[in-house]
């Protein structure tokens, strides 16, 4: 039984009470009733309509907007501000001890927290498969647009609740501007987004390619969607169990990179191996460089050791042996073994992607180089945050003008000085420089390369010295662990 | 039955050490007063008993569960009210009760009456069927305990109870601890109040910079601090005779106020009676005899007083 979860009980009291029922209720019908009337309306006068079928379709896509809406965006932002209010109302406290397992919480706030918006989404997908069906959809095609409404509605509730753990606790003033904001800016996107949709001719039937496997498009995003939305669950129940450890322990982001990767590699493999691709090949090949580099810029945040788990290592490292360790040892330990190891990961599928694209392996080999160059400097400046935040909590403001600086002077002193060769400097400039087929040239490549070496070691100096500095304050301290 | 053990506790945020080597038992229906100014690390100490904060070093038993490994079980048998709580707004008492009794894993069937016991325990009957956001901020804190009433722990967790209370509050929150107390249960608690926990804790330890710096019995600190029993007896004529008697027959230096003689003396029952036998074979009429017992106030006062033996790190920078 639904309400055997103790949350979801404590939700229906809360959401379910007759005043604030029927106050959500009146809503709904009052929009469903000028939905009813304005296409009537329009039916009768044959102005919008001419047959009874594009009426029942045109509701169809209506319905179906407002069930994106419910799902995604109203259920999102309920989920995600759960556990703000626990912390806010000064709850959070009693939640955290609730005897509850992982798995029991996080469905009790997905479920419980969305109770209203669910019974509302449940009515809607009963008008939407009438109005589907009588509108002259397949039962395939309605199968596939409920399988896809509910995938993303999966992932965006699970997301939003991911992101909202650990969360300060914001005024809730705050959270419905952001959600008008939201409801502002998204609104419009996806009833447009609707509308492209139902001007797709038999996107039941259109293929979307998985390695050599053809799958029907909206099929195969939904699964892809799963899949992560499967992480997400994973992330919630790590983060309900285990609150004060980062979303990703080692194996977890080495698995869900490798995961990433190889489900990005299946979206490519078909466009990298077209022999008809000829030129379009290399852009396949950066295109999916490109994409499979974004997790190498979230990852890190969602995985950092913190300086107290450093020290907490040193401690346990100190206790075993005897009051001594070196600190090759603790930088072995540290955030950027594992950042470095998740690029060597990138590496590999990087070399996979041009040997399917048949593309220069030497040529991309120092291109790789030189990304990992500026990674390199871009994860020590988030290093230097881990280690020098405690004793100087506003470094994190001088490090972001540091990377804002990094990336736009080059760009800028390119367009003043007129010298062509400074904006490859920048990240965002070399991204441009190496999709340039006729810039590419390996004078510049290692002179970049150099360069962010050498901007390399002011931050590795510091990130060094802390790690010796810890050592040292470990030493120091009174009492052993 | 020994139901919390603490052994080689430590907390560290960086180079801070909020709790250090912290090391304690605690037998059934023993109630510990902690007590220590503040940042001593008394809620860090009770954070990391709750379960709620991770120890980096050291161990935590509670009825046998390991607090590593078995926080949920030992979540089942605690009751922790922290320091600054609230309840859910939106729910009314009733319905609050019985969301923490659904959690809590009570059985379906006697919630109701669990309910029922834990309102009358904390006299919010009447309110049953108001919201929470209508209680003032003293019934919100009795309704806290009552919320940790209605699962039946075996041990409570309460970080500053009475803090931000009114008089009435405080008087009517110490009632129910004493209930508590009377129930046999196992207490630890947290205040500034030290007259507070006099009235009803068996057991106290003293915290400062982190460190347990002492603790046992109330009468064992006592004797600690003190090194002595403080004696008050009561004369009716020859107060001189008296005096010089009392300081002839046990060398401690006994004052003189009024017609009483005050002693700090380092005995037994068995002196105290030779004592009183030796003043009434020299003809002194004793009207009174009775050892003064010191408040917990009186007692962290003097302990502070003697920081240097009990306390070396206190008031330093």
């Amino acid at each position: 039984m639904i309400f055997d979860n103790p949350l979801i009980l404590r939700y229906k009291y809360i959401q379910m009470r007759p005043r604030q029922f029927w106050l959500y209720m009146t809503i709904y019908i009052s929009i469903l009733l000028m939905i009813f009337f304005i296409n009537y309306t329009g039916y009768k006068n044959e102005t919008m309509y001419s047959t009874i079928t594009a009426l029942f379709k045109s509701l169809f896509y209506q319905f179906l907007v407002m069930q994106i809406l419910v799902m995604w965006i109203w259920a999102s932002f309920s989920s995600g501000s759960a556990i703000r209010e626990e912390v806010f109302e000064k709850t959070y406290d009693f939640f955290r001890m609730l005897p509850l397992s992982a798995r029991t919480k996080a469905a009790g706030i997905l479920v419980g927290k969305n109770l209203i918006a669910l019974l509302l989404a449940a009515f809607n997908f009963v008008l939407i498969s009438v109005f589907g069906i009588a509108g002259g959809l397949t039962p395939m095609l309605l199968f596939q647009v409920i399988l896809t409404t509910v995938s993303v509605a999966i992932f965006a509730n699970s997301t939003a609740l991911l992101s909202s753990i650990n969360t300060k606790g914001k005024k809730r003033k705050n959270e419905i501007i952001a959600f008008v904001l939201l409801a502002f800016f998204l609104g419009p996107a996806i009833i447009n987004g609707v509308i492209a949709m139902a001007g797709f001719k038999d996107i039941e039937t259109k293929p979307g390619y998985f390695f050599e496997f053809k799958i029907p498009v909206l099929v195969l995003a939904s699964i892809i969607i799963l899949y992560f939305s499967c992480w997400n669950v994973k992330g919630l129940l790590r983060k309900f169990t285990y609150e004060d450890k980062p979303l990703y322990n080692r194996p977890g982001a080495i698995l869900f990179l490798m995961g990433y990767e190889l489900v990005m590699l299946g979206l490519f493999y078909h466009y990298l191996t077209d022999e008809s691709g000829g030129l379009f090949l290399r852009q396949f090949n950066l295109g999916f460089w490109l994409v499979s580099l974004t997790p190498l810029l979230m990852i890190p945040f969602a995985s950092i050791r913190s300086y107290e788990r450093y020290f907490e290592y040193v401690s346990f490292s100190f206790a075993r042996s005897g009051g001594h360790i070196n600190p090759l040892r603790m930088t072995l330990y540290s955030n950027l073994t594992l950042w470095l190891g998740l690029f060597g990961i990138w590496i590999v599928f990087a070399i996979i992607s041009t040997f399917l694209s048949k593309q220069s392996l030497g040529e991309n080999l120092i291109t790789i180089s030189v990304i990992l160059s500026f990674y390199l400097f871009v994860l020590l400046l988030l290093e230097v945050n881990v280690v020098v935040n405690p004793s100087t909590p506003k470094i994190w403001v001088l490090l972001i003008f540091v990377f804002g600086v990094y990336v736009i002077l080059p760009l800028i002193l390119a367009g003043v000085l007129e010298v062509e060769g400074f904006y490859p400097h920048s990240p965002l400039g070399y991204a441009v420089y190496i999709a340039d087929l006729t810039q590419q040239k390996f004078l510049t490549d290692m002179r970049v390369a150099m360069v962010n070496l050498m901007l390399c070691i002011p931050p590795a100096a510091v990130v060094i010295g802390r790690y010796i500095s810890i050592i040292n304050a470990r030493q120091q301290m009174q009492g052993t662990p | 039955m020994q139901v919390l053990e603490v052994s080689g506790l430590r907390k560290e945020f960086g180079t801070l050490v909020a709790v250090d080597n912290a090391s304690f038992k605690m037998e059934q229906g023993q109630i510990m007063g902690l007590i220590g100014p503040n940042g001593a690390g008394k809620t860090t100490l009770l954070r990391m008993l709750a379960t709620v904060l991770r120890p980096t070093i050291g161990s935590i038993k509670i009825l046998g569960y390991d607090s590593a490994t078995e926080y949920l079980r030992i979540r089942k048998h605690i009751g922790y009210l922290p320091d600054f709580f609230n309840l859910y707004n939106e729910l009314t008492l009733r319905e609050c009760l019985e969301f923490f009794g659904r959690a809590y894993g009570v059985d379906n069937k006697i919630l109701p009456r669990r309910i029922d016991d834990a309102l009358r325990f904390v006299e919010l009957e009447e309110k049953r069927n108001d919201f929470v956001r209508h209680l003032s901020r003293g019934m919100v804190q009795r309704m806290g305990v009552g919320v940790l009433l209605v699962h039946q722990p075996d041990v409570f967790l309460l970080d500053e109870p009475a803090s931000g209370l009114d008089p009435k509050a405080r008087i009517q929150l110490r009632e129910i601890l004493k209930k508590l107390a009377g129930e046999g249960k196992t207490v630890i608690i947290s205040s500034h109040i030290l007259t507070e926990l006099s009235d009803f804790c068996t057991h106290i330890a003293i915290m400062n910079k982190g460190k347990i710096v002492l603790s046992g019995s109330i009468d064992e600190i006592r004797q600690r601090v003190y090194n002595a029993r403080r004696i008050i007896i009561s004369v009716i004529n020859d107060r001189e005779k008296a005096l010089a008697a009392v300081n002839e027959f046990t060398l401690a230096g006994a004052r003189l106020d009024g017609n009483n003689i005050t002693l700090d003396i380092k005995t037994d029952e068995t002196g105290l009676a030779n004592l009183n036998s030796h003043l009434v074979s020299k003809g002194i009429g004793v009207c009174g005899f009775r050892e003064e017992k010191t408040d917990l106030e009186d007692l962290f006062m003097e302990l502070s007083a003697k920081q240097d033996e009990f306390m070396p790190e206190a008031g330093k920078p």
